[in-house]
């Protein structure tokens, strides 16, 4: 070991000369001990000379420090153990907090060689005996605690790497594992689809059939037959769904202005509203800068965040009291603050903090969502509607079609506990 | 009034024939029914249809080279085709109202009578572009 210390003093030295003298901070109460230890440092080689200052105390080391003006203010930290204001291990941890990275190296007594240990054991570089100390020792042992404390911070730097990169892989991973799935469930669903639907068919002409002789079959058999269509009907819209969310559909992309889409959506679901007790009321900003998207799919968009509203409020007692159900859609500009990490949307052209969107909000004033229920309202087939009223894939085929727009798409309920916001986020274009 | 004839290619028998049914029992059709794409021009040239109700998944034969066949038959190239699919949906084609703005007709299966008969009533030849 002895035979390194020349080789790492050498390569210090040069490494010194280029980088400017060494920054020692000396906590030492005794005037004694530090004048023996200036001396060694004297006649150590570094080479240029050590800057070192001396603290006779933990308050005035820290007034030090912070005089300087952030952690990276010293190079090494040399501590008496017993100063007047601070002793041992309680020192050790003031130091941490002021200088993380600053190695720190102890100057023990005989008494205290325990404690010494004990501290290089809390995370100091190395303990040096008073009694025994001589130039050499000082020198080797300066040298080796800031080339620890340099690999060490090397190696924190290296591990934080690793685990983003095996956080990344993990990412890819996911991301292939999902797109592997949705190709065999869009293939799935595809021939399903094909299957189930010339059954359906059939079925669909025999309900046309027995309708046509209505007035024969009597009160039951029509509503016999009306049930049978009303079935027909949901089967084949759970199967267009199931097609709908598994296909990765090509987007054909162009500058829009996302007003100009809510006032189409909001006229293709008029007559719908209408038959409700529900108000539409639009807050959209002016002069908004354009999104790329695809018109029809966006409007699929919010056309189904849109009716869900209205269907929440008109199925939950709004009316009962004859108030209006008012359906609020507001569109503004906004920057990102901090986006949730979502699987589903890494990818290099996603939406990041900072970034300039355009965001659609719609809200209901409905009984809101149980907390236990959110979390699942993307999963397809997962549905809060009674049965045979949602399909439970019209969220998770809005949410498919704002992913691959790049954009967010979150649900939540509202602060005041009254109601759904819906909120789609769309880079801006411009 | 003579009736209007339909041929109905379509290997999904019950479908098919509950077709045939529905549409005969109206009083204004006449139905021919061939399940085998493969002998549906011999079908359709025996036959003489005004109007052709052609499937797309067939084993042999699909739709596709069925309707290339009759248009190169100079006595069927005239007969109007409506695809009737399981493979699309109506609003993926824009196709609500059954009828196709230009070019193929096409329905998607499943299919309400109304809108099968308005298809056919209104049905015109394909425009080749």
């Amino acid at each position: 070991m002895v035979s390194n210390t020349p080789q790492l003093e050498d390569a210090h030295a040069a490494e010194q000369e280029a980088e400017g003298p060494l920054r020692i901070l000396c906590l030492e109460d005794s005037e004694g001990d530090f004048i023996l230890l200036r001396e060694y440092l004297r006649d150590a080689k570094f080479n240029p000379t050590p800057e070192l200052v001396r603290a006779e105390t933990m308050s005035a080391a820290k007034e030090v420090i912070e005089g300087r003006n952030g952690s990276d203010t010293f190079d090494v930290v040399l501590l008496d153990l017993s100063l007047p204001d601070s002793h041992g291990v309680e020192s050790l941890v003031t130091l941490r907090e002021l200088i993380p990275t600053t190695p720190i190296t102890i100057l023990s007594g005989n008494a205290d060689r325990d404690l010494a240990v004990r501290m290089v054991k809390e995370g100091a570089q190395d303990y040096l005996p008073k009694d025994s100390l001589n130039a050499e020792l000082l020198t080797r042992s300066i040298l080796y605690a800031v080339e620890r404390q340099r690999s060490q911070t090397e190696m924190a730097e290296l591990n934080k790497r690793l685990k983003r990169a095996t956080e990344d892989l993990k990412t890819a991973q996911m991301q292939l594992i999902q797109a592997e799935k949705m190709d065999s469930l869009g293939r799935l669903a595809a021939g399903v689809a094909h299957e189930v639907k010339n059954p359906l068919a059939t079925l669909q002409m025999g309900v046309n059939y027995f309708d046509r002789r209505a007035e024969e079959l009597g009160e039951g058999g029509e509503v016999m037959v009306s049930h049978m269509q009303d079935a027909i009907t949901r089967a084949d819209r759970i199967i267009c769904g199931m097609v709908d969310y598994s296909r990765s559909d090509n987007l054909s992309l162009e500058l829009k202005d996302i007003n100009e889409i809510i006032d189409v959506a909001v006229g293709m679901i008029q007559h719908q509203i209408l038959r409700t007790n529900v108000e539409v009321s639009k807050d959209l900003a002016a002069g908004l800068p354009k999104v790329r998207v695809d018109q029809g799919k966006m409007e699929q968009v919010l056309i189904n965040l849109m009716m869900n509203a209205v269907q929440a409020m008109s199925e939950n007692g709004v009316n009962g009291d004859g108030s209006h159900g008012i359906l609020e859609v507001s569109t503004f500009p906004a920057e990102v603050e901090e986006i949730d990490r979502d699987e589903g949307i890494r990818h290099a052209e996603r939406i990041r903090a900072r970034d300039s969107v355009v965001v659609v909000e719609i809200r209901d004033h409905g009984p809101g969502i149980p907390e236990e229920k959110l979390n699942r309202i993307f999963e397809p087939f997962y549905t809060t509607k009674p049965t045979g009223e949602g399909t439970g894939l019209g969220l998770s085929v809005a949410k498919n079609i704002v992913d691959l727009h790049r954009g967010v798409m979150q649900v939540k309920n509202a602060d005041d506990g009254k109601g759904v916001i819906a909120r789609v986020m769309l880079k801006s274009s411009e | 009034m003579r009736k209007k004839k339909v041929l109905v290619v379509d290997d999904d028998v019950p479908l098919a024939e509950s077709m045939k049914l529905i549409l005969e029992d109206t009083g204004n059709f006449e139905v021919c029914v061939e399940t085998d794409s493969i002998a549906a021009l011999s079908t359709a040239r025996k036959f003489q249809p005004d109007v052709i109700l052609l499937d797309i998944v067939m084993p042999g034969l699909d739709g596709g080279d069925v309707s290339a066949q009759l248009q190169q038959d100079p006595f069927l190239s005239s007969v109007p085709v409506i695809v009737v699919t399981a493979l699309v949906a109506n609003s993926e084609a824009g196709l609500d109202d059954g009828i196709d703005s230009g070019g193929q007709m096409m329905i998607a299966k499943p299919v309400q009578f109304d809108k099968l008969l308005h298809a056919i009533e209104t049905a015109r030849v394909a425009q080749v572009y």
